[in-house]
């Protein structure tokens, strides 16, 4: 009796330390692979600075959209009107959310061509997230705290935290006012906030 | 007697101030609420438009040749900046009881001394920035209204009456020499620091808006404390869970 209560014990502890061995190298590989979309991300945007060529430029700028999460970042920047808004709409939506990003690596091109991340810690966040912590310099500022913010499941981007500031929810606050004054009226919105 | 009280510039400062902080205690805020009201929308416009037109004709020409000069140059007098500050993050750190917050920016006042603020004699050693504002926010005084200032730019009631104390101890009591000097040099590097995020305002669909939304983040980012910091973590991260789902 005495030694299969033993048995057990040792089969248990086994079970628990197994367990434990194939949860961490889970969470190292969906650490791992974050930390590879970050770079594989700041890499595709150096390249972009780079290219003088506007229709290769097009093209690496697309490939970032595999990169990054779209969809979420729509839905959070929108806020609960996400809901009701047409597909259609959505599609537009989308398609000019993702050109004001272009435009805003256009602008500061001369920084992205010198962009460096130094990675500090990468932390799991619940159980659906993956925080990447870090710096970067650019040409004209040094040692700029920044957080990478992914999907642990598809790896993709979420959102960029820089100074603590959540790009996507400065964003959201905008939309938010905006939409507020052209009475909620999203084709209306749509039209004004991306006429440039 | 009345009009040598009034001559004397730091005490009408301290009075003003002081009024100031009459008027924000009479509305009790959260400071876990990030909205700033803005009632003086319309008067905060023009002044913002004024801003933006002094900055495309004064500060944006003087920051391109700033621009040209070597990053070592920049550098220091952002350093010296910074440094020249450090006095006021000391007497608030003590108001705020932050002993580590106040023995780390000590320290490294008295280091940096040896080199007036210009090189950073030690890099790695980080402290929070503390003024008077955040002083105020600690002990629950609301924010106030959102005003634009000529020059200086967006602030909350709170802030700026802080700043006018910060300036008092800054200045000591007839010491003028910090604001013909560090001023124009701090707003110099300032200028040439935010340069990025300045543009990225300007070619928003409302600067004026986007300039509200990213001080009012800012603001709260630097002077809250680390608790309710996670506390915004933690409600992000269920937010962002949900929309996951």
């Amino acid at each position: 009796m005495n030694k299969m209560n033993l048995k057990n014990y040792w089969i248990s502890k086994f079970i628990i330390v197994l367990s434990i061995f194939f949860f961490n190298s889970a969470n190292a590989d969906i650490k791992l692979k974050s930390s590879q979309q970050v770079s594989n991300f700041l890499n595709q945007i150096k390249n972009i600075a780079s290219e003088k060529n506007q229709l290769k430029k097009a093209k690496m700028s697309n490939q970032l959209l595999k990169l990054i999460d779209l969809e979420f970042m729509s839905k959070v920047t929108v806020g609960k009107q996400w809901k009701t808004v047409t597909n259609k709409e959505k599609n537009i939506f989308k398609t000019n959310l993702f050109n004001k990003f272009i435009q805003f690596i256009d602008l500061h091109l001369e920084d992205f061509k010198e962009i460096n991340f130094k990675e500090k810690s990468i932390k799991l966040r619940g159980q659906k997230l993956v925080y990447v912590n870090g710096s970067i310099d650019t040409k004209k500022i040094k040692n700029l705290d920044i957080t990478w913010k992914l999907s642990s499941k598809e790896n993709k981007i979420l959102d960029v935290e820089i100074e603590k500031i959540s790009l996507i929810k400065t964003q959201r606050l905008e939309m938010k006012e905006l939409l507020k004054k052209n009475k909620n009226n999203f084709s209306q919105f749509i039209k004004i906030y991306f006429k440039n | 007697m009345f009009n040598r009280i009034l001559n004397n510039k730091n005490i009408f400062k301290l009075f003003l101030a002081q009024l100031m902080l009459l008027l924000l205690s009479s509305c009790a805020q959260n400071l876990a609420n990030k909205e700033i009201n803005d009632p003086l929308e319309s008067m905060n416009r023009s002044v913002f438009k004024f801003n933006q037109g002094l900055d495309k004709y004064v500060f944006k020409p003087i920051n391109t040749e700033y621009e040209k000069l070597p990053e070592n140059v920049k550098k220091g007098v952002s350093n010296h900046v910074k440094w020249a500050s450090t006095p006021v993050t000391i007497a608030n750190s003590a108001i705020q009881l932050e002993a580590e917050n106040f023995s780390t920016s000590s320290i490294k006042f008295l280091l940096n001394s040896l080199t007036l603020g210009f090189y950073d004699l030690d890099p790695e050693t980080k402290y929070k920035t503390r003024d008077f504002g955040s002083s105020l926010a600690k002990y629950k005084v609301s924010s106030g209204p959102y005003i634009v200032l000529p020059i200086l730019g967006p602030r909350s009631l709170r802030h700026f009456s802080g700043n006018i104390v910060d300036q008092s101890v800054s200045n000591g009591p007839k010491n003028h020499s910090y604001n013909s000097t560090t001023l124009p040099m701090s707003i110099l590097s300032n200028r040439n620091t935010y340069s990025n995020v300045i543009e990225d305002i300007y070619n928003a669909q409302d600067p004026y808006l986007k300039a509200k939304i990213l001080y009012t983040e800012n603001r709260f980012n630097s002077i809250s404390s680390n608790k309710l910091l996670e506390q915004e973590k933690q409600n992000e991260q269920d937010e962002f869970e949900k929309l996951l789902d």
